[in-house]
């Protein structure tokens, strides 16, 4: 798979997700990530696997395609881009999102924390307390007591 | 495997947001306008602290302003309680975005959000105001003193003290709209002391009696219908890697200098023969142009456009002028058709052997425009598609529509694959 590369020059690395499954990637597209940036520039050795802790191998393969798309200066316009970074989005199940929001945060990558953030944002646009509740599985752990004492506080935010 | 189990685990009910770190959660927060933020405090116990560190303070569509309609004394009580409440409690230290869209609130009001809001970090300031009293808001000096500053958007009664100093190292971005001016160097000193400012939109503001704009960074530059109490503006622009300028002015004397990288310009004004030849010279290496005026068109010479491949203007006894001047434009797209002074085939050139693309807006099927029409199917050897929009006026008359279509579609072509398009206005 990764064996399509056109430029010999540009170094591979490899990353290692929590559940132990590697990725050789052009070092260009890995450094996308700062958190990545940051740990290569204290490696003696690049050849050895870096391990990205917390992220499993799913959710790093789908930051991966979005790091390759977003490394390569082709002759996609910012247009073309906006949609293939819509599609991405729109392909996710909310568990998805979820993972890939932490993956993003955690390895700092700030197109994709946006991107992601953005869509979930688009989620709680428009809906009502009850209807957000359901969307994302929220349990309403106040008292009837407590959440009318709330609404009293910003009795305009509730208004429609 | 296992994550399939998990997967199905999660779609049985697992809140996963509200796990989420606090930064990400108020991250996903600034996307929205303050309301709704505020509005998940009900969600549960999670949420009730999140919204006072979200990191904007959008108080857009805080009241449900349907066009036009003055605010209830409860509304305005609301309104300014709200805005007082959530500046108190939201302690986030610098802010993405600042929106105020308000309108019938007491000035004061207004000063004492915007002082409250300077003292956080902001990168993005879009204020309007749609006030009905005279009284014109100054806005804090601080909000000029912003390190962090890259978009700033004032719409309404604003101005600035004219003493007041700047310091917008990071500003990329200017709209002003009826802005009030200080005084006739504040434009000059703004506009100069923003080294990376890009983008410089000047619509319906209020001047003395000048406008000047130096920059060295500016890429993009609109100036539209300003106001003075003198019998007309001037204009003084110094920006040499402009790529884009709007100049929508009546009445205007213009000093503008060489602007060598100008791709597109829209030019309006009147002023006198001199000054447009000098004006059009300035713009003349444009690839596209949009001449508004028929004053424009009327003056006696045109300077080259070498580069000109996109041309948008009226028709009349003039046009024939850009025609000669333009040697290798590719679409005209005609606005429309007077008929006072029309456009006559004689004067204009025999051959248009570049242009590919006219468009014709609201036709109304007279004489003059047919053989206005059969000119360009003639002289452009080239063309590839005319498209003709008619006018409501005469598509209410099925019978003529039919006749003036097929006498269109009769006029010889001299380009093998030209394609006449006939369409109607939609309205």
């Amino acid at each position: 798979m990764a064996s399509t590369s056109t430029s010999t020059l540009s170094r591979k690395l490899i990353l290692k997700s929590s559940d132990g499954e590697k990725f050789e990637v052009d070092e260009n597209v890995a450094m996308q990530s700062q958190t990545i940036k940051h740990m290569i520039e204290d490696l003696d050795d690049i050849n050895s696997p870096i391990p990205v802790s917390i992220v499993t191998g799913t959710i790093l393969s789908k930051v991966i395609e979005y790091c390759k798309k977003h490394a390569t200066e082709d002759s996609d316009s910012d247009e073309q881009l906006k949609q293939w970074d819509k599609e991405y989005a729109n392909n996710m199940d909310l568990n998805t999102l979820y993972y890939l929001l932490l993956a993003a945060n955690y390895m700092e990558i700030k197109g994709l924390l946006e991107l992601i953030t953005q869509c979930v944002a688009d989620m709680i646009k428009g809906k009502s307390p009850e209807e957000i509740r359901a969307h994302f599985n929220i349990k309403n752990d106040f008292t009837p007591q407590e959440e009318a004492n709330i609404r009293n506080e910003n009795p305009w935010a509730f208004e429609n | 495997m296992s994550s399939l189990g998990n997967l199905r685990r999660i779609k049985k009910g697992v809140d996963h947001i509200s796990n989420l770190p606090d930064t990400v959660l108020c991250y996903i927060l600034s996307f929205l306008t303050t309301k709704s933020a505020v509005k998940t405090s009900i969600l549960s116990k999670r949420w009730k602290h999140v919204w006072t560190k979200v990191p904007a303070l959008d108080f857009t569509e805080i009241v449900n302003i349907s066009t036009d309609r003055q605010l209830s004394l409860e509304e305005k009580i609301c309104l300014k309680d709200c805005i007082d409440k959530v500046l108190l409690h939201n302690d986030a230290s610098y802010v993405q975005r600042f929106c105020l869209d308000v309108m019938d609130v007491d000035a004061f009001y207004v000063n004492s959000w915007l002082i409250a809001a300077s003292r956080r970090e902001m990168h993005e300031i879009n204020i309007a105001l749609n006030v009905k009293t005279l009284n014109v808001l100054c806005l804090p000096p601080r909000f000029l003193l912003s390190e962090k500053l890259t978009v700033l958007k004032l719409q309404g009664p604003i101005s600035i003290s004219a003493s007041a100093s700047f310091h917008l190292p990071n500003l990329e971005i200017i709209h002003l709209s009826k802005f009030k001016f200080p005084d006739d160097e504040f434009m000059k000193r703004l506009s100069s002391s923003c080294l990376v400012l890009r983008e410089l939109h000047i619509v319906n503001c209020c001047v003395k009696a000048t406008i000047c704009v130096e920059s060295l960074s500016l890429k993009s530059l609109i100036i539209r219908k300003t106001r003075t109490s003198q019998e007309k503006v001037s204009f003084a622009v110094k920006t040499p890697n402009l790529t884009y300028l709007v100049l929508d002015e009546f009445w205007v004397s213009v000093d503008i200098g060489e602007m060598r990288s100008l791709n597109e310009a829209e030019v309006n004004f009147f002023v006198n023969d001199f000054q447009v030849k000098e004006l059009l010279s300035k713009v003349s290496g444009v690839k596209y142009l949009h001449l508004k005026s028929e004053a424009l068109l009327t003056s006696r010479e045109l300077p080259v456009f070498p580069n000109l491949i996109w041309l948008k203007c009226h028709a009349e006894k003039k046009l024939s002028k850009p025609l000669h001047c333009a040697p290798k434009l590719k679409s005209l797209i005609i606005l429309y058709f007077n008929e006072n002074s029309p456009f006559d085939p004689k004067f204009a050139p025999e051959r248009l052997p570049c242009l590919e693309s006219v468009e014709i807006c609201s036709f109304c099927g007279n004489e003059e425009e047919l053989n206005m029409i059969a000119y360009f199917l003639k002289a452009a050897t080239a063309l590839k598609e005319m498209k003709i929009i008619f006018d409501c006026c005469i598509t209410s008359d099925v019978t003529t529509v039919l006749s003036v279509c097929q006498e269109l579609l009769d006029i010889p072509r001299s380009s093998a694959v030209c394609q006449v398009k006939i369409s109607k206005t939609d309205l």
